[in-house]
């Protein structure tokens, strides 16, 4: 059952930066590079735990630095700590916290990862420390979807998620991922944050081609595009977010951009650890080169 | 936990997902658990609810090479926060991080990656080791508590900071004196160019005060009347005396 969406009422903003520690400078002095902003909330409040009075705090100066930045930029919000695949906990409060950072920042919309990395122990957590891949089955589809219409009747602006990277390949799945995410976004209601670099990754350690996985992928329900580079760790290719673009992205940005509909925003990021490798010059070119391509087609 | 809302449609399947789940992250986080998972399923995997595809699917991805790189993401994933809020502890450890790290990280599984977290658990570890005495290091309680401190400093909020009792008196919430037994500006610059301290440092009693209020860490060391200065700010405020830590 194919559910409404906001995907189409989705500003459409360009080409854009995931917020690390070593941006501000570039941001302060080459604001016109950029079209918005992209931050992960999860690193600007502490979270003291689920059984906290209060349980979140924010830093002021955070929350002063992106205000400043709204005045010129749009704002989107990519958190990292729902773990929405998690079978234990679904975390209300933390979708709860994201509605509150959006009323204070006025996020575009807001995205997490299709994957699941905290579970329950006792009366703590156990955390992965990495996203690990779902079972691509009805019964996860169920959970996920009945998730999914949790956070879109509490955050109050479209809502994305991201497939995932994985390592390993985890036998009889019921549909592939593309299948999933199909399903997923249609009876959900969520849109898609497609992270080309992902599918690159993906398909250089599992042995398939990207672009078999796009022309499975219903791209009618893509938002976003995440674009990076990655490394190679123990012989596989990995998403370090190392340095520039990693070449073959680009090829699949100008393919996906090309051919799906309602893309609204691209998305670099990069690791501040290898800020070194690409300097202040280093991000400029990313981003001047993504715009040339999103110009072309969008 | 307060009730984190479960969804879903509660069949045996999704059920045992959590198992399924919680056997795969112990995987990633222990090669040791994932070796025994290899070689004697049936022990390791004695006590979990898991359906056969789940077990088949976990029993396939125990011996595939990328369960490797996933543990090696999980450690850095891991040591990322601690490098963030503590390399000059990381640095003054030396090789002794290594097996450190193995045992925090057994002792102590990942609850929640946020630096500031991650820096209090393993600051309250290696005050245990130093305390047991199965670390010994002429600066390593000094640094620690430095750095320390301007975690404290850098990521949480006054509010945060009066919760947790560390608030100076005497000084404003954002700023705080750490008091050294070793010249901190040459024990800090050695650390900071990547070179280990020398043995010879002159001793003495050196507060630092450390000014977070522009959200960097600024410090400097205070000389005799200013520290009688915030001791007379803290008769002030109290009959009880010390803001320092």
């Amino acid at each position: 059952m194919k559910v409404e969406t906001e995907i189409p009422s989705a500003p459409k903003l360009g080409v854009g930066l995931l917020f690390n520690r070593v941006l501000p400078s570039f941001i302060g002095a080459q604001p016109e590079s950029f079209d918005y902003l992209e931050i992960i909330p999860d690193r600007e409040w502490l979270d003291s735990g689920v059984n906290s009075t209060p349980r979140y705090s924010v830093l002021d100066r955070s929350l002063d630095f992106f205000r400043r930045v709204r005045d010129d930029k749009p704002l989107l919000c990519h958190a990292i700590g729902l773990s929405i695949g998690s079978a234990g906990i679904f975390d209300t409060g933390h979708v709860e916290q994201i509605q509150r950072m959006h009323e204070a920042l006025r996020f575009a919309w807001h995205s997490d990862h299709l994957s699941f990395a905290r579970l329950p122990e006792g009366d703590h957590e156990m955390h992965a420390a990495i996203s690990l891949p779902l079972p691509y089955d009805e019964e996860v589809l169920d959970m996920l979807i009945a998730r999914c219409r949790h956070v879109r009747s509490t955050v109050r602006c479209p809502f994305l998620l991201e497939n995932n990277v994985y390592y390993v390949d985890v036998p009889d799945h019921e549909m592939n991922e593309a299948q999933f995410l199909n399903r997923l976004s249609n009876e959900s209601g969520c849109g898609v944050l497609l992270d080309l670099h992902n599918v690159y990754v993906n398909s250089v350690n599992h042995g398939f081609t990207a672009e078999s996985f796009l022309r499975d992928l219903d791209l009618s329900r893509v938002v976003e595009l995440h674009i990076a580079g990655g490394d190679y760790l123990l012989n596989f290719y990995t998403d370090a977010h190392a340095g520039p673009v990693a070449e073959p992205v680009w090829g699949l940005l100008e393919d996906t951009l090309r051919s799906a509909p309602w893309i609204r925003a691209v998305t670099f990021e990069f690791h501040e650890s290898s800020y070194y490798l690409l300097k202040s010059e280093g991000i400029r070119a990313q981003l001047d080169r993504a715009r040339q391509i999103w110009e072309r087609f969008c | 936990m307060t009730a984190p809302a479960r969804f879903g449609n509660g069949s045996a399947e999704v059920m045992s997902l959590e198992a399924y789940q919680e056997i795969f992250c112990r995987m990633v986080a222990s090669a040791a658990f994932r070796d025994r998972v290899i070689g004697d399923p049936d022990k390791a995997l004695d006590g979990f609810d898991l359906t056969e595809r789940e077990r088949r699917r976990l029993l396939t991805v125990a011996s595939q090479p990328g369960m490797r790189v996933n543990t090696a993401i999980h450690r850095a994933n891991r040591l990322t926060p601690l490098d963030q809020t503590l390399p000059l502890t990381c640095f003054l450890l030396g090789e002794r991080l290594r097996v450190l790290l193995d045992r925090y990280w057994l002792e102590n599984p990942a609850e929640n990656l946020q630096a500031p977290s991650e820096c209090e658990r393993f600051s309250a570890f290696l005050e245990r080791e130093m305390l047991a005495g199965r670390v010994t290091d002429p600066y390593l309680e000094e640094v620690l508590r430095f750095e320390r401190t301007c975690t404290q400093l850098r990521f949480f909020t006054e509010a945060e900071l009066g919760r947790r009792g560390l608030i100076s008196r005497g000084l404003p919430p954002l700023v705080s004196v750490v008091t050294f037994r070793h010249d901190p500006l040459q024990l800090l610059e050695a650390l900071a160019n990547f070179a280990m301290p020398p043995a010879n440092i002159i001793e003495g009693e050196f507060p630092l005060l450390i000014d977070c209020r522009s959200g960097e860490v600024d410090f400097r060391l205070l000389d005799a009347a200013a520290v009688a200065a915030i001791r007379q700010a803290v008769m002030d405020e109290s009959a009880s005396p010390g803001p320092v830590r």
